[in-house]
């Protein structure tokens, strides 16, 4: 997934010139430890740290930048060597086959819950702690009848709606929904071209001031 | 006093650039100009040819005799050159009077100062709207502004993808809204 567009960019350029600095408390980390970090080949918890320190050190942060362009794979310069990372579960070849059995696990069955609930309640009550989206991620949606639909959160719940570009610019913010269901506007998705996906999250606010907010969710629009 | 910043062994740099008939070497010297033109500020890319050549040289001398190039480890080489050579040049200017009061790092990429200080405040607003965000988030949007992926964000601090799409677009989404309410437009 990539939240990258005009906008994204100009954050990338514009963080990437922060005023130069240095942390403050000294000990900036060697040159290797920080390669070590961007290859992956450091625990989370120490990469975290480092993360952290490039936010008060834009010199670590540059040689962050660095590291990562020079230790990135590009096939028109070199084509074998690869950073050896600590994981490389995310290249398995059954990925796909993983992602495709959890996206039937997701959206069937809700829809069985809804089917067996379906007597004794007509309206389907997901887990009070998950608002999931009934719809296929990244199912395409017409222009005209885009409805976004997500589970119920707890009884009496309201909902805010929030749909947004792959460059996060908002297209729809609606609050105090009384359904867990919207039809956005064709003039909302103007912007949007054919083919392209939007991302939209759910926010359930219950009368118990609890509020349960949903992953992201993806659509696209034709 | 403006130091020299001569690199050591130039001819023999030059040597190594020109008749060097090892492939590793010469996509490694590539990928590190490459890597120096798109990430360093002006007034190290004035250097640039010296800043590679120093950082190859060291790479040649560490492996003198050894003509069995692991790509992998030549690229740590020399990146860990890279960065040791531009801190040493920097060092080395913050101790030279009159490379200090005139040090602006970006001076030479824009002549417009106004440009240049909002270009600064934009870049000091992020830095403290991420400091405020809590760590996942600050955590995540900060390797998706260095420019990582989410997969690599994911990779990097031990999430699955899901969580890392979910924490990059949270935390994008509190940065915009921090940068908005300082008045901040990116």
């Amino acid at each position: 997934m990539s939240f990258e567009s005009e906008s994204t960019r100009r954050l990338r350029e514009q963080f990437a010139a922060i005023p130069r600095s240095r942390d403050p408390a000294g000990g900036c980390p060697d040159a290797d430890r920080i390669w070590a970090a961007v290859t992956g080949e450091l625990s989370a918890e120490e990469t975290g740290l480092l993360v952290d320190h490039t936010l008060v050190c834009s010199e670590c942060a540059e040689a962050w930048r660095l590291a990562l362009e020079i230790a990135r794979p590009s096939e028109s310069l070199e084509g074998s060597a690869q950073p050896q990372p600590r994981h490389r579960f995310w290249s398995s070849p059954w990925i796909p086959l993983a992602a495709a059995a959890a996206l039937v696990l997701l959206v069937l069955v809700p829809a069985l819950v809804l089917r067996e609930s379906a007597p004794s309640d007509p309206v389907l009550r997901g887990s009070d702690n998950e608002i999931e989206s009934l719809l296929e991620d990244g199912a395409l949606l017409p222009r005209d009848d885009f409805v976004l639909r997500w589970s119920p959160g707890p009884e009496g719940a309201t909902y805010r709606l929030t749909v947004t570009t792959a460059g996060l610019d908002l297209l729809l913010e609606r609050r105090e929904l009384a359904e867990p269901a919207f039809r956005v506007p064709p003039e909302a998705l103007s912007g949007v071209a054919d083919g392209e996906r939007v991302y939209w999250r759910v926010e359930a606010a219950a009368p118990d001031g609890s509020v349960i907010e949903s992953p992201v969710f993806r659509a696209g629009v034709q | 006093m403006i130091r020299s910043e001569q690199p050591r062994g130039r001819e023999e740099a030059t040597l190594l650039r020109s008749e060097d008939s090892s492939a590793p070497l010469t996509a490694l010297r590539a990928r590190l100009d490459r890597a120096v033109r798109a990430i360093c500020p002006p007034d190290l890319l004035a250097n640039r040819d010296d800043l590679v050549q120093e950082a190859m040289l060291r790479v040649m001398h560490g492996h003198e005799g050894n003509r069995e190039f692991n790509t992998s480890y030549l690229r740590k080489a020399a990146y860990c050159a890279l960065v040791d050579e531009i801190r040493k040049r920097r060092r080395w200017r913050e101790e030279s009077v009159e490379e200090e009061t005139a040090a602006t790092p970006f001076r030479s990429a824009s002549p417009n100062p106004e440009r240049i200080a909002a270009g600064h405040e934009t870049g000091e607003a992020i830095r403290r709207c991420l400091l405020a965000l809590i760590a996942s988030r600050r955590r995540a949007v900060t390797l998706y502004l260095q420019g990582h992926r989410v997969p690599e964000v994911a990779r990097l601090l031990d999430w699955g993808v899901k969580k890392a799409e979910n924490l990059v677009f949270r935390g994008m989404a509190d940065l915009r809204k921090c940068l908005s309410s300082r008045g901040v437009r990116p």
